[in-house]
Formats: C-alpha cells, sequence, structure tokens
C-alpha cells in the first residue's frame, strides 16, 4: 500500500510546481501574446544558404504585418515585392509591367509556407497546428518554436521551420530545406 | 410413315449439327466498331471522311473517360478527387489518370530531359547565359523550389519551354491541387482507358471499377458524373440489350397468346414456333461458320428480321396444313423467300461487318425455316388447324375491302402522292446527325457536353488536315503552318490552336537544334564570363556542359519513341498513320476571320475542315450506298418476280401494293416529323419481304380462282402477330428500337390494305 501511494504522493507534491511553470510560458500563452502585439513595419536581413553557392546571398527590404495584410518588399539586390491579403498573392516584379495574382489555395504547398508567416504574427495557433507539429523551446524572453510539416506534399522540400523571439515578439525565422539550403530572415529595427 | 421419320431425323441431326457449332463456344462480340463501316478507302469514301472514320474507330481522344465531382465544398471535393484517383491507380483500366499530381510520370519526364536540345532552340551565347543566371539567382534567394541537380544540367531552363508548352494545353485550372471546372463547383479527373473505346467487356470493367472506387472513396455528398466516348459505347449497349430483351419477352408472350387464340391448340402455336427456332439456330450457326464469331447485335437484329417466317407456318395451316397443302404452297413460299432473301443481301454487301453478319443471319434463317416449314411440319402434323370461329368477323371485313372495286385506284393515287411528299422533302428527308440514333438520352449527352465545357475540351470544329506519306515532309509542313497560325494568333484572327509541331519537332528542326549547339570549350569561355560577379560555386554547371556535349551526339525523337507516353497520347490524336501515309491534324479554336484561316491553309496545302459537317457527310455517303444496294436488290425482286409470275399484271399486282407501301410509309414518316436512317432503310426492306409475301399468297389464291378466305385468314393473323411485335418495339423509347418499330408497323398495315384492294382489279380481269 505505502508502495503504491508513493509515486501518488510525489505527484501530488509536483503538481502545483508543473502548473505554475505552465502559466509561466506556454505556446498558447506565447501565441496570444504574439496576438495582442503590434506589429511596425520592420527592416529585415534574409541570407540564403544553398551548396550551389559559394556564398549566402543576402536579401534586404520591410517586412509588414497591417490588417491581414502581409507584406514582403524586397529592395536589395533587387526590388520585388510579395502582398498575402486572404486568398490572395500578388507578386510586383521590376522587370514586369503588370503585377501576377495567385490564388494561394490553388497552390497548397504555397500556402502551407505563408501560413508560418501569417499565423505566427497573427498568433493564430489553431491555424498553425492543423499545418504544423509545434515545439517550443526556451522561456520567455528567449523562446524558440519549432514547425515541421504535417502535409507530406510540403514535407517533400519543407523540412522545418524555427520562430526565435524575445518578449517583444518574433525576431528570426529559419527555415530548412530537404535539400539542405536554408534562410535565415531577421528582423530588425521598426521603421517609425 | 418412314419418310416421315427420315425427315424427323433428318432436321434433328441438322439442328445438332448448329448447335455443335454454336456450344464450340463462338466469341460474341460486343465490339460496337463492327457497325462502323470497313474499310473506308474501298467503299469510295472520300480521304477525308476515311480519317474521320479512323479516327472515330480509335484514336487516343476516343479512349478519354471524363469524371466530375460535385455537390460538396470544394475542399471535400478536392480530397475526394484525390482518393479516387490513387485507388483507380491500384486497378489495371487506366494508363493515365490526370488532374490531381504533377501529371508528368518520371519517365517521361527524363525523357523529354534528355532531348531538351533537340525539343527546343536555345541559345548559348555570354548575355543570354548571364541573364539566365541572374534569373536562377533571383530564384533560389527567392526560395522558389528548385531541383538542384537539374539546376545544374539545364541553368538556362530550355526544358521548362518543353513542360510550358504540355501544360499550356493540358486541362483547365487547378484549385486545391486539382483540376476543377472555373467555377470551382466541379473537380475533374480526366482517365485513358487501358482498353478502345469499343472494346466494350472492358470498358463495362474499367466504369464498375470507378463506379466501385467512387462509392468506396467519397465523402458523404460528393456526386460522381462519369462521361466520354467508353461510357457512352457501354450505356448504348446496355440500354439497347436492356430494352429489346423486355420487348423480346412481351413480344413472344404476345404472339404466343395470339396463335393460340387464333388456333385454339397448344400444338400449332408450337409448330408454328418450329421454323423460326430452326431459322434461329441454322442462322446463328451460319455466321459462326463464316465470320468466326457472333455479333450480339447482329443476334439481336437478325432474329427481328426472321420474325416473318412466323408467317409460314400459318400459310400452310391455312392450305391445310398436311403433305398436300404444302406441296401447293412451296412454289409462293418459295418465292416469298427468295425475294426476302435477294433484298437482305443489301446488308450482307453493306461494308459493315455487323450488317454484314446480320443479313447473313436473316438469309440463312429464312431458308432453313422455309425448308422446315415445307417438309418437317407436314411430316410431325396429325390433324388439321383451323382459325377460331371468332375471327370470322375480321376475315369477312378483309374480304369485303378485297371485293371493293372503286378502291382499286388506291394504290397507284397513293404511290404518285406519297413519292410526290417525299421528293419535296428533299435533303431533310435524312437524319444526318450522328447522335440523334444514340440510344442515349438527350439529356446525358448535354451533360456530356457541358462536363467537356468544364475540361475546356469541347469536341473539335474545325481543323486543318495535312496529309503525306512522309512523316518527315509532313512534320515539316506542319511546322510552317504552325508558325503562320503563331502569327494569325498575334494578329487576332484566331484564339488558339493546337498542333503536333507543338510536341514534336521534325527531324530536320531537332537537327537543326542539335547543330546548333556550341563546342565545350567556348561554352565553358561563355559560361564563365557570364557567371562572373555572381556567387554560384565554381564548376557548379560542369553537368551543363557534359549535357551539351552529349546532345551533339544524340539521335532526333520520332513518335515512336513517345508511345504510351502523356506527350504521346496528345500527339497521336494529331498525328496519326492511315494507311500508307500520315496525317496531322491541327485544332483551330475561336476563329475570328475565317477567310483569313482559310487563306492560310489553302497557302500551306491543308484542307480546312468543319468535323460535324464531315460526320454529316459520312452517314450520308452511307446511306447513298445502303439506298444504291437496295435498289439493286428491288430491281433483283421485281426481275425475279417477273420471271416466276410469268406475266407483267400478276407481276403489277403483287408487288405494287409492296412498292406502294414504301412509298407511304416513308411518306407518313417524314410528315410524323421523323428522319431517316439506316435503320428506317433496314426495316423497309423487312416491309418489302413481309408484303411481297402478303402479295404472293394472295395473288397465289386468286389465281387458283379460289374465294381467298382461307388465304385472307392467315393473312390476317401474319400481320397481327407483326403489328403486336413491331407496335410494342415502335413504344420503345430507344431511338433506333422506334425507329424499327413504327417503320415496319405502318409498313405492313400499309402493305395489307393496299394487297386487299389491288387484288380486286385483278379478281375481276381473271374472272
Amino acid at each position: 500500500m505505502p508502495k503504491r501511494l508513493g509515486p501518488l504522493l510525489l505527484l501530488c507534491l509536483l503538481l502545483p510546481a508543473i502548473s505554475l511553470s505552465a502559466e509561466v510560458f506556454t505556446l498558447e500563452g506565447l501565441m496570444q501574446g504574439l496576438a495582442a502585439t503590434e506589429h511596425p513595419t520592420r527592416h529585415f536581413t534574409e541570407s540564403r544558404h544553398s551548396e550551389l553557392l559559394a556564398a549566402p546571398i543576402t536579401l534586404h527590404g520591410t517586412l509588414a504585418f497591417v490588417d491581414g495584410r502581409l507584406i514582403k518588399d524586397i529592395r536589395q539586390p533587387f526590388n520585388e515585392r510579395f502582398s498575402v491579403e486572404g486568398d490572395r498573392l500578388l507578386i510586383e516584379r521590376e522587370d514586369e509591367a503588370e503585377p501576377r495574382q495567385i490564388r494561394l489555395s490553388d497552390y497548397p504547398p504555397l500556402f502551407t509556407f505563408v501560413t508560418v508567416f501569417r499565423a505566427s504574427l497573427e498568433g493564430d495557433l489553431k491555424t498553425l497546428q492543423r499545418h504544423y507539429q509545434t515545439a517550443l523551446g526556451g522561456d520567455a524572453n528567449q523562446w524558440q518554436l519549432e514547425l515541421r510539416p504535417r502535409d507530406a506534399e510540403v514535407a517533400v522540400y519543407l523540412k522545418r521551420v524555427e520562430i526565435a523571439g524575445t518578449q517583444d515578439g518574433i525576431s528570426r525565422f529559419t527555415i530548412e530545406e530537404q535539400s539542405g539550403d536554408s534562410s535565415i530572415l531577421e528582423l530588425g529595427e521598426a521603421i517609425p | 410413315m418412314k419418310q416421315r421419320l427420315a425427315i424427323i431425323l433428318v432436321w434433328g441431326l441438322f439442328i445438332l449439327g448448329c448447335a455443335a457449332i454454336l456450344l464450340q463456344g463462338p466469341k460474341i462480340q460486343s465490339d460496337l466498331g463492327q457497325f462502323l463501316p470497313g474499310d473506308a478507302s474501298d467503299a469510295g469514301a472520300g480521304a477525308v471522311t476515311g480519317l474521320l472514320l479512323d479516327t472515330l474507330r480509335d484514336s487516343p481522344a476516343s479512349r478519354v473517360i471524363l469524371l466530375g465531382l460535385s455537390g460538396a465544398p470544394d475542399q471535400q471535393l478536392a480530397d475526394s478527387a484525390k482518393q479516387l484517383a490513387s485507388a483507380l491507380g491500384a486497378t489495371p483500366h487506366f494508363q493515365h489518370i490526370l488532374g490531381t499530381d504533377n501529371t508528368m510520370p518520371e519517365s517521361e519526364q527524363a525523357l523529354l530531359f534528355r532531348h531538351r536540345y533537340l525539343l527546343n532552340p536555345a541559345q548559348f551565347d555570354e548575355l543570354t547565359l548571364k541573364q539566365a543566371l541572374q534569373q536562377r539567382l533571383k530564384e533560389l534567394a527567392l526560395g522558389t523550389p528548385l531541383d538542384h541537380h537539374q539546376l545544374r544540367r539545364d541553368p538556362t531552363a530550355v526544358h521548362r519551354q518543353t513542360l510550358q508548352r504540355f501544360i499550356d494545353h493540358t486541362g483547365p485550372q487547378r484549385h486545391l491541387g486539382v483540376w476543377f471546372s472555373a467555377d470551382r463547383k466541379h473537380a475533374l479527373l480526366l482517365l485513358h482507358s487501358t482498353a478502345p473505346a469499343f472494346a466494350l467487356d472492358p470498358q463495362q470493367a474499367a466504369i464498375e471499377a470507378i463506379r466501385h472506387a467512387f462509392e468506396k472513396t467519397a465523402a458523404p455528398g460528393v456526386e460522381l458524373l462519369i462521361s466520354g466516348p467508353p461510357l457512352f459505347a457501354v450505356e448504348s449497349r446496355k440500354r439497347i440489350r436492356e430494352g429489346s430483351q423486355q420487348l423480346t419477352l412481351w413480344a413472344s408472350l404476345g404472339v404466343a397468346l395470339l396463335i393460340l387464340f387464333a388456333y385454339r391448340s397448344p400444338t400449332a402455336t408450337l409448330l408454328i414456333a418450329l421454323p423460326l427456332f430452326s431459322g434461329i439456330v441454322a442462322g446463328a450457326a451460319a455466321v459462326v461458320l463464316l465470320f468466326d464469331q457472333l455479333h450480339g447485335i447482329a443476334l439481336a437484329f437478325g432474329i427481328t428480321l426472321i420474325g416473318l417466317t412466323v408467317d409460314y407456318p400459318i400459310h400452310l395451316f391455312s392450305h391445310g396444313g398436311n403433305q398436300r397443302a404444302a406441296v401447293r404452297i412451296w412454289p409462293t413460299l418459295r418465292l416469298g423467300m427468295l425475294t426476302s432473301a435477294v433484298g437482305f443481301c443489301a446488308l450482307v454487301f453493306s461494308g459493315f461487318q455487323g450488317l454484314a453478319q446480320m443479313g447473313l443471319f436473316a438469309i440463312s434463317g429464312i431458308v432453313v425455316a422455309a425448308v422446315v416449314t415445307r417438309w418437317l411440319l407436314p411430316a410431325l402434323q396429325a390433324t388439321e388447324y383451323q382459325l377460331h370461329p371468332s375471327l370470322t368477323p375480321l376475315i369477312n371485313l378483309t374480304l369485303g375491302i378485297s371485293r371493293q372495286q372503286n378502291l382499286r385506284w388506291l394504290a397507284p393515287l397513293l404511290l404518285v402522292v406519297s413519292l410526290g411528299v417525299v421528293t419535296l422533302q428533299g435533303e431533310n428527308l435524312w437524319e444526318t446527325r450522328l447522335n440523334r440514333l444514340s440510344p442515349i438520352p438527350a439529356a446525358q449527352l448535354e451533360q456530356d457536353r457541358q462536363l467537356r465545357a468544364r475540361f475546356n475540351a469541347a469536341e473539335p470544329g474545325q481543323l486543318l488536315l495535312l496529309q503525306s506519306h512522309n512523316l518527315e515532309r509532313l512534320l515539316q509542313q506542319t511546322e510552317t503552318l504552325s508558325a503562320q497560325l503563331e502569327q494569325a494568333q498575334v494578329g487576332g484572327l484566331l484564339d488558339n490552336f493546337d498542333s503536333p509541331s507543338r510536341y514534336l519537332p521534325s527531324h530536320q528542326r531537332q537537327l537543326r537544334h542539335r547543330d546548333a549547339l556550341p563546342d565545350s570549350t567556348s561554352l565553358q569561355a561563355n559560361l564563365s564570363r557570364a557567371s562572373e560577379g555572381l556567387s554560384f560555386r565554381e564548376g557548379l554547371f560542369q553537368p551543363f556542359i557534359d549535357d551539351i556535349a552529349a546532345a551533339k551526339s544524340l539521335q532526333p525523337l520520332g513518335p515512336e519513341s513517345l508511345d504510351g507516353t502523356l506527350t504521346g497520347i496528345r500527339l497521336g490524336s494529331l498525328l496519326r498513320r492511315h494507311g500508307d501515309g500520315w496525317y496531322a491534324l491541327v485544332t483551330l479554336g475561336g476563329i475570328h476571320n475565317p477567310t483569313a484561316i482559310a487563306r492560310i491553309a489553302s497557302d500551306s496545302g491543308a484542307r480546312y475542315i468543319d468535323i460535324p459537317q464531315q460526320a454529316s457527310q459520312l452517314v450520308a455517303h452511307y446511306r447513298d450506298e445502303a439506298l444504291h444496294l437496295i435498289g439493286i436488290g428491288g430491281l433483283l425482286i421485281l426481275l425475279i418476280l417477273a420471271v416466276a409470275l410469268r406475266g407483267i399484271i400478276r407481276l403489277v399486282r403483287v408487288a405494287l401494293p409492296v412498292f406502294t407501301a414504301i412509298a407511304l410509309t416513308t411518306a407518313l414518316l417524314t410528315l410524323l416529323g421523323e428522319s431517316l436512317s439506316l435503320f428506317h432503310l433496314a426495316s423497309l426492306l423487312l416491309v418489302m419481304g413481309i408484303g411481297l409475301d402478303y402479295g404472293l399468297f394472295f395473288d397465289h389464291c386468286q389465281n387458283a380462282g379460289g374465294g381467298c378466305s382461307r388465304t385472307l385468314g392467315a393473312l390476317l393473323i401474319c400481320s397481327l402477330t407483326t403489328l403486336l411485335v413491331f407496335g410494342l418495339l415502335a413504344l420503345s423509347p430507344l431511338p433506333v428500337l422506334h425507329a424499327i418499330g413504327l417503320t415496319v408497323s405502318l409498313g405492313v398495315f400499309s402493305t395489307l390494305l393496299l394487297t386487299l384492294t389491288a387484288g380486286n382489279t385483278k379478281t375481276r380481269a381473271m374472272m
């Protein structure tokens, strides 16, 4: 009898501790925090590492998330602008007069990929978890959220995504592809 | 007594012999292709119609099955379509399943990739290379999913041109990873069946596999629509089979009851069935002996044709049913049989293997039925069968008509009027729309049209045709034509076109591409200058240099190397072998300036073809052929009658009512709004056979100077049974059965009446 009671007792002792730490930092809590955060337009630097390249390529530009509209505006070394709103992806290229418009639902893998940015900035855990398996690490000051695609079609080329951040919000997206290539997008200062 | 036994024995042996042939298990054919004309070029049809037929019989397009899933939200439709496609992929019925995964199989991609520098033009100067490398770098920076190996081998993305050409002309838009109609309400799949369209049993298995897989995989509420030539072929067979089986059952029952009522004797009923039964067995055996197979449709319609042999024993009974009666009616019976057989010869020489089988079946059937009536029935029969007295008023009525003197001008008058009506109809008389004869309901044909429209795969309307004995020359001509059409497209003369050149360049062009490839040294030099300042790894594009070197020794691709591939299928519907030559089709869409297109066509030696119009011409050609044969048959019959009846007056008395009845039936059909088809013509042949029997027997009794009431009784029973059977057919919703039923009913009724009125003049002349 005492033998059986032992683990139970231990559990009872530990329970408050577990719930205490859970209150401090959970995925739900993190996402709620992100949902509540203001998203000013920020500078970004994205470096692309590939086995095909002697040195990484670096892109500079701004990333904005306003009223559910995500805009990635590349300024260097070329101009190109991606805007996502709802199901629409608009691509504006410097060498094309007319912007290109794409329905994301026509390209499920692309939709899944865009979800990484949109759902995390929005703090939409449900959507994120529908497309990815999630694993949270670190603490509120220095956290990493690992995402692995659930859809086999996406998993063919996308290995994992790591979103890293602090209490102030997201600071970095790391995208690892099955080919071994990877991209690291670092968010910088906000534009006033 | 001994002789009777011998006859029965001979008959028994004959039936056993036929049974032995049939029991060897001949293949019952269901290939509808046999009801398409044999070799069109032999039959004298134009080259174009010949090609059309060839295409109709087994082009890749004839194996296409279209599926549409609807009735649920788009996500559910997409999921159902994916599951259905993978379930169908596990069956052996389909060569290709398009609409879900990224379509082109790897082996085919590999083949086209290996030959990319032969299939596409490419440039290798420094500037072109630099621009291409910059573009690749940009794609890489943006995280565009790229195949690294492919990029190293094909940095200028020449292979994408091949794929793009293919995708541009393949199917509808993608949505949720699946083909969808423009309104997003129908997820679409396109299947290529392994079996040809007209091989009905494997096609039926394929369609059942689709329904089965759908039931297992579909989300609730999702509805499946199947369409395409294989489905229609299978459905047609099913409908005709079910329709005729039911009708046969009811008609047999009705005829048996009618005869039972008329003679009040089960034995008589059985005896009347005996010649027909023997005829069917013999007809089937004859077809198997000569053709080594038996077509299901030939069997069904053949039985309809020799249904007229039920009349033979009725005539025998009306003359006493014994040996003496048989001897007395034999010359008349024989003549009737001979004229019918000559009429059915038109079928044998029709050029359709299926119709030829039907004709042979009918001819052997009626000959055997006549012989059985002449020898076996008297040998079997013990007593005489009399018509039941309750039929006397009807017989008296016919007798009354035959004595009406003022009706004798009816036949000539009706002949003139009917011919007038028919002549006035002119070309409108004939049904030229192929699908009007289809047993498929109009609603379903409309559904097919709509589904095709959702696939952006409307039936081709206009196309250009190029022909040559030399494939290479043909492909070169097609390239010249395509270049002109491209300009026309840019100039807004037409919306789009598809041409074999899109999928397979001529050898000449492939070799020109090959010869323009640079040598390794200069390519290497251009490449290193082009990649200066770009961050690609040193030596990254060595596989590219190697591939170009390897491409220099590649042989051009021909159509045979694309067999079984998706490209090959597309090519196969546009580039086909015919006889000892080849032809190329260029399909045109949205023509805004027909005159300009026609000029481009004639400049490049192409023929401008309107498919619906050609199809009508094809039908018209075979109709003319049939009319020709029937005309010869009719003349032969008249000749035989003239010789047998030994006199022009008797000839007129026998033949005039029948030919008038045929003219009258044709006129009535057109007045009823029917357009005539080959099936109406075949039915008129049957009317001629039956009508001549009536005329001959009536003539026989009048010539003998009798009162003719027994002959008229027999004619009455004969026509009542015929009207019963074909009246039932006329009620069928299937166009083909309806056409036959209506034609024969009208024909037999008018023949009977006209024969009676014509008899009158002659009786007086005889007296």
